[in-house]
């Protein structure tokens, strides 16, 4: 991880010292912005509307997909009993695993890119009753999964999660107050 | 480096208000930026501070390193154990960083001494790359060590091209006007390299317990946030809990809690004793000797530093008291006209890029110090 600071140019002065924001209206002048540009995760069904969609490239699309199986033959929900499965993923949804358990079919993958890592994150994603889960058994709501869907009519193959609904159970004020009670922090 | 008088602009009270500098000159009851006077540096001088800077930049990045795969120093520094494993991912992932500024204790002769590391949450930012840009080119002095604001820029650019985040939110607390600035000004510079971006106070930062995801006051989750607000906050505060699941980037990063503790001093004279650019430091009594300054590991704006010479003790009050504390050898500031002046040197997306000088009437650079402009000539 820790690599020495590359030779660089000598270079001591900006050329330009230019604002936007601040000069234009100060801290109120919230820039408008797309909505669609903040959808921070996409699902796919398959490789090509990974590739329609348009976000990433081939390749990551392609390594997203294969990533996304790896995890899936490794990790997808399992029971012993067929019905059980299908209690949970619907008729029709589960076959039978290499461990002679049951486990839903591989539907499509969803994908997003993180602040941390170069190439985007990906893994499977399975259709519920009430929404959808993932191998980790982490739920999206199917309220918060609709109540944007107005937001990426042109997404095309591409559904996306959007959180933005309004949603009373967000627990707010947690962050700021031992800066409140100490002052200034620089 | 030499203090002299110079001419202040006619119409320089005008020129900040253009520049949105008055809430903050205001807001502090004295008078903040001083232009009745300037520093002056020769060239070679300059390469003394970016080259130190510089060193000073990889010590601590090995300094990390070296932390984080020994595993056993962690509790020196008094890092909670939850937050370890995050922190380890942030630094093995490589978690961007944009900016930190070292302060340093120099007179223009021998070797600069860090007196701490500002890795976290530094200010003065836009008094460096921007107020005194400007007041350089109206006196038409001839060079300066500034080139922050184009290195924001190119380092916000090279973040987002690496990472692919198209929208970053800046979090800070709207009711100081001198974090409110330095957060926005850093907000323009990453708007400039392409950045959608979004100012957040910190209260209006959600959770959404459902899809375990930070999110704005609109309920739109947080892909990756800036934040003027220390990690050893964030740390006893009810959101800290979420921060390892890991759903948004924060920036600076986790990893920076490993430098912004004052722990780091001794840290880095252990790994690097008797480099020319540290103090010697220690995190117990008696092994430094006096002149020495004992700080508190986590302490800002100058509070609760004492300074022990052979006769007296002295410093400054605060509320950031009690707690471990670390001995560092004393480096008094140098003297000009009366006032302790202080080097902000800035490292920007890992370069050494400018300086900012502050000064005080004590011997403890506080939250009452004034920034003086600087220039540099050839010879």
């Amino acid at each position: 991880m820790y690599k020495p600071s590359p030779y660089r140019p000598k270079k001591r002065l900006s050329g330009t010292v230019k604002l936007t924001l601040l000069l234009v209206g100060g801290v109120a002048a919230y820039i408008a912005y797309d909505k669609h540009k903040n959808v921070l995760i996409q699902d796919y069904s398959n490789v090509e509307s990974c590739i329609a969609d348009n976000r990433y490239t081939v390749d990551e699309c392609t390594a997203a997909i294969n990533e996304a199986k790896a995890i899936h033959d490794k990790a997808r929900p399992q029971f012993a009993d067929k019905a059980d499965c299908e209690k949970d993923f619907g008729a029709g949804q589960c076959e039978e695993t290499s461990r002679s358990m049951f486990g839903p079919f591989f539907v499509g993958y969803m994908m997003g890119r993180h602040w941390g890592a170069n190439s985007p994150l990906s893994q499977p994603f399975y259709k519920t009753a009430g929404g959808m889960t993932t191998v980790n058994g982490a739920t999206m709501p199917a309220n918060a999964r609709t109540a944007d869907r107005q937001g990426f009519t042109d997404a095309r193959n591409a559904s996306s999660h959007f959180y933005g609904t309004g949603r009373s159970s967000i627990i707010r004020s947690g962050m700021g107050s031992t800066g409140r009670s100490l002052g200034r922090v620089g | 480096m030499q203090r002299h008088p110079i001419e202040p602009r006619h119409a320089w009270r005008a020129r900040h208000q253009e520049l949105r500098f008055d809430a903050v000159e205001d807001s502090g009851g004295t008078a903040y930026w001083t232009e009745d006077a300037c520093y002056r540096f020769t060239a070679a001088q300059i390469d003394v501070i970016e080259s130190a800077t510089q060193r000073l930049h990889d010590m601590c990045l090995e300094t990390v390193e070296r932390i984080i795969t020994g595993g056993d120093w962690y509790q020196r520094l008094c890092v909670p154990e939850w937050l370890v494993p995050y922190i380890e991912t942030t630094w093995r992932r490589g978690d961007p960083t944009i900016y930190g500024r070292f302060d340093l204790s120099w007179n223009g002769a021998g070797a600069p001494k860090m007196l701490e590391y500002n890795a976290d949450t530094p200010t003065s930012l836009y008094e460096a790359a921007v107020l005194q840009w400007h007041w350089l080119k109206d006196r038409g002095l001839p060079d300066q060590f500034n080139f922050i604001h184009e290195q924001l820029i190119e380092s916000w650019a090279a973040i987002r091209a690496r990472t692919g985040v198209p929208l970053l939110h800046f979090a800070c607390d709207h009711d100081s006007a001198e974090d409110l600035l330095t957060t926005e000004y850093l907000r323009d510079t990453a708007a400039q390299a392409g950045f959608e971006t979004r100012p957040i106070t910190l209260d209006q930062i959600g959770f959404d317990p459902d899809a375990r995801q930070f999110v704005d006051e609109n309920d739109m989750p947080l892909a990756a946030l800036f934040k003027l607000y220390p990690w050893e906050f964030i740390a006893i505060e009810p959101f800290g809990q979420y921060v390892p699941e890991d759903s948004a980037g924060f920036m600076e990063p986790a990893w920076k809690m490993l430098l912004s503790n004052k722990a780091i001093l001794a840290t880095l004279w252990e790994m690097f004793p008797g480099h020319e650019n540290l103090l010697p430091a220690a995190l117990a009594e008696g092994q430094i000797q006096a002149p020495y300054v004992v700080k508190p590991l986590y302490s800002r704006e100058g509070a609760n530093i004492r300074i022990h010479d052979s006769h007296d003790v002295h410093g400054s009050g605060g509320a950031y008291g009690g707690g471990p504390t670390v001995w560092q050898q004393y480096a008094p500031l140098p003297v000009f006209d009366g006032r302790h002046a202080v080097i902000g040197s800035w490292i920007v997306g890992g370069t050494a890029c400018g300086i900012g000088i502050r000064e005080d009437t004590g011997a403890v650079t506080t939250n009452g110090a004034r920034f003086v402009p600087h220039y540099f000539t050839d010879d």
